[in-house]
């Protein structure tokens, strides 16, 4: 024991304190900080130790989580603070202003708060995309411009708008105090890459936290090791291949090709539901429920299910704020399917200025037209779930070579090597040459045929552990991601979003 | 009490975090199983200095560099199309890389690093051993201690540029095939140095010790200088590291996985041992 105490000793004689806390009041382009970060884990139990002894006190836990999202905010963004601040102020006046004016003038107010709001994320966004387009169709030579994009902008640009609109609306009243307003808008566990919360689901939460207990502090402690197991382990993992073959697909045979692709399915979906997973957790520990982002998409039997499922706070936002905007289903056949069209454009674009994004989202609008029209006719049952539910997951994996590919270019060469560079023995070398890429990949496949109330009852034996034992859980699950995960972690994917 | 489970979740995250952390700083490994447990980073500690000395024969004062007066006719090399790898390459295989080498090794690590992220291999630590000769690595532990100390899976050797005047070619071959078994059956990859067309033996004594098609002639390239007129200047070692990748995976001994890198610049994770020779002989 005695042993023991010396080596720790020596150890915490040999930690460079000062260095460490320069480095970490710092913010770095080439870190960000983010969930995976282990000193974002050891700050965070510092800061929620705090925040337990303030969780009385209302005003002043507010202030203290307020004042923690935006250090965290400055963290991963820098400068882009004062940005963010700005938009935040500005916001809340709209909204006080939309809510007092009525007739056109309340109107105009939405319509100018709006394009405010919007104009940061077009300002940030899509310049480039606009000067590419321009030189291209107009044969100018405008020079693209340099600028970084600040973390979270999508977000919570669209976090704002829904604000701003609801408000316009009458579905929520604008919020008196400023504080409630920052607190929805920099609540740090969704701040950076959502889950996009609705100020309607959130607001009536801000001053009335829950109280923390058992089942919520085992809950929440589960869902960030699922998380954070679900990024640094298998989306990390799958994503070495998934990059080699995505930066040169006519190195690879047409079977590795059609691999590669398999494995992006699944990596965006571990790194991102990985990503809700740890945000939901964390979110759950301070007393707050944000809405669940994933529901076993990959087990939807067609792709409006699969909307249904995937990446529900973009999905849900699209639909109340474009879809029905535009007119819904209320404006006949044809302009449903055209408004579908439409809304996942602004789906696809919202991901990023480029033509790829553009085809994806118009991919994922012509299906869902198509399945409206055809779903009268198509008959029901079990089977008819499955075969659906096979041709769905392949529509989905078919859509994200153009979401993951370098550009358009590449996207249609490896689309060209699947067609017509496949054989039998790309799989059989596949198996022979990564065979721990491919017991994942059928381990991944695997796991979506089970039943997703299955897996909710594996989860619910999980609270009959005591209390006392999740620190051990911890624990593991940190040594284990520290001895299998990749020396270089890669950032969230959404992060660029 | 309301907040119980606050403070205790709390303490979750603080005590599991400060005990990685402080592991990290413990200077010995611990292993469970064939398993060591790994540290969430790595902590630079000095190399210690052997007190013992061996005696060795007396061999030739290495005459002092000369530097090419007129390099304005040379025609450099450029970085070469990447080869796809040998179908012998297990891309699946991981390596903890160990370079050991002299100054142009110190050049070379970055780029080093970069190939081996790009292609899911660690750099584990490098060896930067300045104004060291064959004679340094040859009669001294401290490689063996380095090679115990990180455990490597592969090993890049790179030296031999202060020693590229040297005229007495059995002594190097013997000095280098000490060397080689100091490396203890690990698979490497032995890299010769440049020579700007002043090599007399070394290459050739280096490449009679290496096992064959473990030594990577570099005295064919025509690399840009750095400033200093001595060493490749930064893309003269990416185009070296250019090189030395398509033979590593096409027609080296020891064929590993080396596809360039998707970008330059990837996070220095490596423990990096700086010695000099001139304050550390390391016999």
């Amino acid at each position: 024991m005695q042993q023991i105490i010396e080596v720790i000793r020596q150890a915490i004689g040999t930690v460079p304190f000062e260095q460490l806390l320069r480095e970490f009041m710092l913010y770095s382009t080439k870190q960000p900080w983010f969930f995976t970060e282990f000193s974002f884990l050891f700050t965070f139990g510092l800061f929620l130790f705090f925040y337990a002894i303030l969780f009385t006190q209302n005003a002043l836990r507010k202030v203290y989580l307020i004042a923690f999202s935006l250090f965290f905010y400055y963290k991963s963004s820098g400068p882009f603070l004062g940005l963010f601040l700005f938009q935040i102020i500005v916001d809340y006046f709209f909204a006080r202003k939309i809510e007092r004016a009525e007739g056109n003038a309340k109107q105009i107010w939405a319509t100018i708060a709006v394009l405010f709001s919007l104009s940061f994320l077009l300002y940030f966004k899509y310049p480039n995309f606009l000067i590419e387009n321009t030189n291209w169709l107009l044969l100018t030579h405008f020079e693209s411009v340099d600028l970084f994009l600040p973390i979270g902008i999508s977000f919570y640009t669209f976090q704002s708008i829904s604000y701003l609109v609801d408000v316009y609306r009458g579905e929520i009243r604008a919020t008196k105090n400023i504080t409630d307003y920052a607190f929805y808008m920099t609540f740090f566990p969704h701040l950076v890459a959502g889950p996009i919360v609705r100020a309607k689901d959130f607001l009536n939460q801000v001053n009335s936290p829950e109280s923390p207990d058992a089942r919520r502090y085992k809950e929440s402690l589960l869902r960030i090791i699922l998380g954070l197991l679900k990024k640094l382990l298998i989306a990390d993992y799958l994503g070495k291949y998934v990059d080699m073959v995505f930066e040169n697909p006519s190195f690879y045979t047409g079977g590795e090709n059609l691999l590669g692709a398999v494995a992006y399915s699944f990596q965006i979906y571990f790194d991102f539901s990985g990503y809700s997973d740890i945000a939901i957790g964390l979110a759950l520990l301070l007393g707050y429920r944000l809405k669940e982002n994933f529901d076993h998409p990959y087990g939807a039997s067609n792709v409006t299910e699969f909307w249904r499922k995937w990446h529900i706070s973009l999905s849900s936002w699209l639909r109340d704020y474009v879809y029905i905007a535009l007119g819904g289903n209320r404006k006949g056949a044809f302009n449903t399917y055209l408004f579908l069209l439409i809304t996942m454009l602004v789906g696809g674009f919202w991901h990023g200025a480029s033509w790829k994004f553009v085809a994806w989202g118009a991919a994922h609008g012509l299906a869902l037209a198509l399945h409206k029209v055809a779903n009268k006719h198509l008959p029901e049952g079990k089977w008819m779930d499955f075969i659906g539910g096979i041709c769905t997951f392949c529509f989905v994996t078919f859509c994200w070579i153009f979401f993951r590919a370098k550009d358009f270019d590449s996207a249609l060469t490896i689309l060209n090597q699947i067609t017509y560079a496949t054989s039998e023995l790309d799989f059989l070398g596949f198996w022979f040459s990564r065979n721990e890429l491919a017991i994942l990949l059928i381990t991944l496949l695997v796991w979506i045929l089970i039943p997703s109330t299955w897996k909710k009852k594996g989860f619910e034996w999980s609270f009959y552990i005591p209390s006392f034992f999740w620190f051990f859980f911890l624990l593991a699950a940190l040594q284990f991601i520290i001895q299998f995960r990749d020396a270089l972690v890669q950032p969230f994917i959404y992060f660029q979003f | 009490m309301k907040t119980g489970y606050l403070f205790l979740a709390s303490l979750c995250f603080i005590l599991v975090c400060s005990a990685l952390y402080l592991y990290s700083y413990i200077p010995s490994t611990y292993i469970v199983g064939d398993q060591e447990i790994k540290k969430l980073f790595e902590i630079e500690t000095p190399v210690q200095k052997v007190e013992r000395k061996i005696e060795v024969a007396k061999i030739d004062t290495l005459p002092t560099f000369i530097i090419p007066k007129d390099t304005t006719k040379i025609v450099y090399s450029s970085i070469p199309e990447p080869i796809l790898p040998d179908s012998s390459v297990d891309d699946s295989t991981r390596h903890r890389v160990l370079l050991i080498g002299d100054s142009e090794a110190g050049g070379m690590k970055n780029v080093l690093n970069d190939y081996c992220q790009s292609n899911g291999h660690k750099l584990v630590a490098t060896v930067e051993w300045s104004s060291a000769t064959s004679l340094n690595f040859a009669k001294s532990d401290t490689i063996s201690k380095i090679i115990k100390r990180y455990r490597p899976t592969f090993v890049f050797v790179l030296f031999g540029l202060n020693e590229v005047l040297a005229k007495d070619y059995s002594t190097r071959k013997a000095l280098a095939r000490q060397f080689q078994k100091k490396l203890n059956g690990l698979p490497y990859a032995w890299i010769g140095p440049t020579n700007w067309g002043y090599d007399y033996v070394v290459t050739d004594a280096f490449q009679a010790a290496a096992d064959s098609a473990a030594f990577f002639p570099s005295k064919h390239l025509n690399l840009p200088k750095a400033t200093d007129g001595r060493h490749p200047s930064l893309p003269g070692y990416r185009i070296w590291m250019g090189n030395v990748a398509n033979w590593l995976q096409e027609s080296s001994r020891w064929k590993i996985r080396m596809m360039p890198p998707e970008r330059f610049g990837y996070p220095k994770k490596y423990k990096a041992i700086v010695l000099n020779a001139a304050d550390y002989r390391g016999y």
